[in-house]
Order: C-alpha cells, then sequence, then structure tokens
C-alpha cells in the first residue's frame, strides 16, 4: 500500500479475541527502532549533564559499599579483600533493583504516550532494561578498576584474572530474564494499585539480607540444609555466580570453598525463563485493561 | 476499497469499585467484600465502512461516545465485541502535546514521535525542516517542549502528524485551537490532503469546521449511532435537534 517502512500500515481488531504471544513477540521484534529511540531518551534524561551524571549515579552504590565495609571492618569478623567482593555483588544488586523498579513504572511513566498513539505496550519494560543494562556496563568497567588497583600493596588483579571472567555475560542474561518477567508483573499490579511501589522496595529491602552481599557466601555454605533452600532464590544464586567468575573463593574459618555453582545456576536458569514467559503473558493478557485504568 | 470498516462495535468500560492499594484489598479480602464491578457501555453496535479519500466528521454531545470511537480507531483501546478494520498508515491527533516528553527539546520530540510513526532517524532529517516551517516554530526547536505555549505545542503536534504520511488522520477537536492564521494552514492542508487521498475523520463540537471540511457525517448520540449521511443532511438535523433540547431546557 505504501513503500514506508510501515509497522503502522494497518490492522484489524475483533473484540474479545487476544494474539497469541508468538504474535505479540513478533510485534515487538519489528517495533526495534522504537525500542532503540525510547532507549536513547531514557539515557538522555538520565545522564542530562553528562560526566557528573554518571558519578552521582554511582555515588549511592559506593556509599553503600563503603558503608558496609567499615561495618565489617569494626564490628564483625573481618574477612581480608571483602571490599572487592562486595563492590562486584553490590553494583550487580543495583543494577537489578533498578531494572524491577523502572520497569514496574514503566506503564505509568508513559502514560502520555500510550494515551495518545499505538505501539505493543511490552516494549517499554524492555526499554527501561536495556537502559539499565548500559548504565551497569559502565559501573561493571568501575568494578574492573577497583580490583586492579585495590589493595594497593597486592592487587587482587591481574593475578587472579582468569577466562572464567567471560561468565559474567550469561550471569547478566540470568538476572535480566529474571528482572524482566518481575518487571513486567509489577507494571500491571503497578496500574492495579498505588501502593505496589512502596511495598517492591520494602520487599527489596527485606531481601537483601537474604543474598550474599553483607556476608560471604561461605557463611551460608557453612550451614548444610539452610544453603540449598538459600540458593534457590535466582538472585542469590546470580550474585554467588557472578563473584566466583570474577573472583576466587573466600578462606572463611570452619567453612568450605563456595566455587562456581552449577547446579544452582540451572535451577536459576529455568526459574528466571519460566518467572519471564509467566510475566509476560500476565501482562499481554491485561494490555488493554491497563490501558483504561492509566 | 474501504480504509475503514467497523462492524457491531461495542465498546464497554468496566470500572471496578475496587481498591487502589494492596493494603485495603487484602482487608477487604479478609471480610470477604469482593470488588463491586460497574459497567458502563459507550458505543453500542456501531458499524460503518469508509472508503478511501472520504472525509467524515463525527459530532454528537459530550460523554456519548465520540472520543472512545477515536480512541477505538486508533487503537488506545480494544473493542468489547465487533470488529475493526483499518488498512494503510494511521496518525491521530488525540489530544495535543500529548505524547510529547516535557523535558526534550522539540526537535528531539520530533524524532520520538516520527519514530513512533514508523520513520527511520535518516527519513526524519529530511522532513525535520519541512515540520518546523509548518509549525513556525524553528526558532523554538532547541527549547524544552515545556517551555512551549498550548498554542505552540499544538502546532508541532498537528504539523508532525501531517507529515507523517498517513493514509488515515484522526483529528480530535483539534481544529479549534491556534490562531486564525494556523487555522487557516491547516484547512489548506486538510484540502490538499483530501486532493491526495487520504481519508480524514473528524470529531468536533464545532458544526461549522464540519461543514467545511467533511464529505460525511455520523451523529452519535446516546452511544449509538443515530444518524449517517451526507454532511448538509446530518448537520441540519443535528442542529434542530439542538435548538430542540436546548429550548426545552429553558
Amino acid at each position: 500500500m505504501n513503500d514506508l517502512p510501515s509497522y503502522s500500515g494497518g490492522f484489524t481488531v475483533v473484540g474479545g479475541v487476544r494474539e497469541t504471544p508468538l504474535e505479540s513477540l513478533r510485534e515487538i521484534w519489528r517495533y526495534r527502532p522504537l525500542i532503540g529511540e525510547l532507549v536513547r531518551r531514557d539515557l538522555k534524561v538520565r545522564y542530562k549533564n553528562r560526566v557528573g551524571g554518571i558519578l552521582w549515579s554511582l555515588a549511592a552504590p559506593l556509599m553503600q559499599v563503603l558503608t558496609i565495609h567499615l561495618m565489617i571492618k569494626f564490628f564483625l569478623t573481618q574477612v581480608n579483600g571483602y571490599s572487592g567482593y562486595l563492590m562486584a555483588v553490590m553494583f550487580l544488586w543495583q543494577f537489578f533493583q533498578n531494572c524491577i523498579l523502572d520497569a514496574s513504572n514503566s506503564m505509568l511513566n508513559n502514560a502520555a504516550l500510550t494515551r495518545k498513539i499505538y505501539f505493543p505496550r511490552a516494549v517499554l519494560p524492555i526499554v527501561t532494561l536495556l537502559t539499565n543494562t548500559i548504565h551497569f556496563g559502565i559501573s561493571f568497567l568501575f568494578i574492573l578498576v577497583y580490583l586492579f588497583i585495590v589493595p594497593i600493596s597486592d592487587p587482587i588483579y591481574p593475578k587472579n584474572l582468569h577466562p572464567e571472567a567471560l561468565l559474567v555475560i550469561p550471569v547478566l542474561a540470568g538476572v535480566a530474564t529474571f528482572s524482566l518477567g518481575l518487571g513486567y508483573l509489577l507494571a500491571y499490579l503497578n496500574t492495579l494499585y498505588e501502593d505496589v511501589r512502596f511495598l517492591t522496595i520494602t520487599t527489596m529491602g527485606l531481601f537483601f539480607y537474604a543474598v550474599p552481599i553483607l556476608y560471604p557466601i561461605e557463611r551460608v555454605a557453612a550451614r548444610p540444609g539452610i544453603y540449598e533452600i538459600y540458593m534457590l532464590n535466582p538472585m542469590a544464586t546470580w550474585l554467588v555466580a557472578f563473584q566466583r567468575a570474577l573472583l576466587p573463593p573466600i578462606a572463611v574459618e570452619g567453612a568450605p570453598p563456595v566455587t562456581m555453582p552449577w547446579a544452582f545456576m540451572g535451577i536459576a536458569a529455568l526459574l528466571s525463563l519460566a518467572i519471564l514467559a509467566f510475566g509476560f503473558i500476565i501482562f499481554e493478557r491485561s494490555k488493554w485493561t491497563m490501558m483504561e485504568r492509566l | 476499497m474501504n480504509a475503514i470498516e467497523v462492524e457491531n462495535l461495542t465498546k464497554e468500560f468496566r470500572i471496578y469499585h475496587r481498591e487502589r492499594s494492596v493494603k485495603s484489598a487484602i482487608l477487604k479480602v479478609l471480610v470477604w467484600q469482593l470488588p463491586r464491578l460497574e459497567r458502563f457501555v459507550t458505543l453500542e453496535n456501531v458499524s460503518f465502512a469508509i472508503p478511501r479519500g472520504q472525509t467524515v466528521g463525527v459530532v454528537g454531545k459530550n460523554g456519548q461516545g465520540k472520543s472512545t470511537l477515536l480512541s477505538l480507531l486508533a487503537r488506545i483501546y480494544r473493542p468489547t465485541s465487533g470488529r475493526i478494520t483499518v488498512r494503510g498508515r494511521i496518525a491521530s491527533l488525540l489530544e495535543l502535546g500529548a505524547g510529547f516528553q516535557p523535558d526534550f527539546t522539540g526537535y528531539e520530540n520530533i524524532y520520538l514521535n516520527g519514530v513512533i510513526y514508523g520513520f527511520t532517524r535518516r527519513e526524519l532529517d529530511e522532513k525535520l525542516e519541512s515540520i518546523a516551517d509548518f509549525a513556525g516554530i524553528t526558532d523554538h526547536l532547541t527549547q524544552q517542549i515545556k517551555h512551549y505555549s498550548s498554542g505552540m505545542k499544538a502546532r508541532l503536534g498537528f504539523s508532525i502528524a501531517v507529515h507523517v504520511e498517513p493514509d488515515i488522520l484522526l483529528i480530535d477537536e483539534v481544529l479549534a485551537v491556534g490562531d486564525a492564521e494556523f487555522q487557516e494552514r491547516c484547512y489548506a492542508k486538510i484540502e490538499e490532503f483530501k486532493a491526495r487521498g487520504v481519508t480524514i475523520f473528524v470529531v468536533s463540537h464545532d458544526a461549522r469546521a464540519i461543514a467545511r471540511v467533511c464529505d460525511r457525517v455520523l451523529w452519535i448520540s446516546n452511544h449509538k449511532l443515530h444518524m449517517d449521511g451526507p454532511t448538509d443532511a446530518v448537520l441540519a438535523a443535528y442542529a434542530a435537534e439542538e435548538q430542540r433540547s436546548g429550548g426545552a431546557e429553558e
């Protein structure tokens, strides 16, 4: 009908008939240029004053790392060189947290756009995920620099740098899958109830203690039975895997060293995919009613 | 070939008198109170077909389903039952200035909107100048949209919508904004579109605006398609009805 790159070249909608998830996925794929443009927009908003914006967004996790480091140093049994371990997991946790909060707000934040014009609504959580991934890439460089210079007398890197470090990529993909699935669920709930954001933040605050950030995972591994249940939380497994990809196990008195947790990673991958499928289907089923509630 | 086909379209909004927070929702479940559901029919069994190139106006009182019809055609909502078929690229002017990011410059907003309509950045580079010219805001393109007046936003929105080369243009109460000179340019653009065979769908309170551009008018009353025919006949009947109800109120 026209030779423009028209992904809006016409349509038929029939009341009460839903697209299959596969059709929705195909449509999202066709809207790639829109995803790119929205990511560009989000990055622009985030880094409005270039360098300052990046440094400022690193400040919050760094302050947390510093506080926890001091706390461990003075009040808890000390683990040598823990700040490097802390740095790695803290930034990954921050990535997870931002992904979920941004995705859950994406429908509300873009209401002005979605009320005016059609595009597949499911691109919005994808956009927030991609924006946060790019942002995490920047933080990751920061982690690497840190590992190369601390401790100053005998830096962790390059002597501990192995090819396994490349495992951070599949681990990041796992976290992205998990958080996108939760993001779809929360984006949906967020249009129904106004206190979902508050509940999400509170829950994340609680789960902060159920993942190996404040303490080395070896301490949990010293308690068989608890360890297995603990690692069923995909985020706990992803954090351990991320840490092990970058750093060797920690020597903790009376606790076995924890190496790359392959079996748990398999479980976490399956759970993450299941949650993504579940979240996406729930979101797709209710995308039209969500529009009426915005 | 019809550009728009609407068959037995019914749109019903469900209003849940449901709790707006998880906390009260849980409390309600504990005392076993299910959410109250209220159905509200905004359009009932509406059918029409618009051939390519026709300009159609929609008249009717407030709250009788005109804007809902436009939103359904723009695929913002989905019909409760019935079928809508649209053939060709559709551009909509539903709410002026909506869809703009207030923190973005006019220039950035042109790109964002253009990409949603299906253009690549390169194609938009070529259109940029003409979009800005038509809106008459070339000097303000690097300013953030939040500093624009409502007239400027309206002009930019209209300018983008007409530059995406739509096959079908949806217009909601837009012709009433802007100064007289801009309105004249809008009418000129609409005439140009009509000459090119673009299908136009206009919703307005302003019977004069509709009389000026439309070939055919749909009158929506009481959530149903009350009358469908040539502009003169429908507008005359509509004016008579207006007068009658206006007289009754006095």
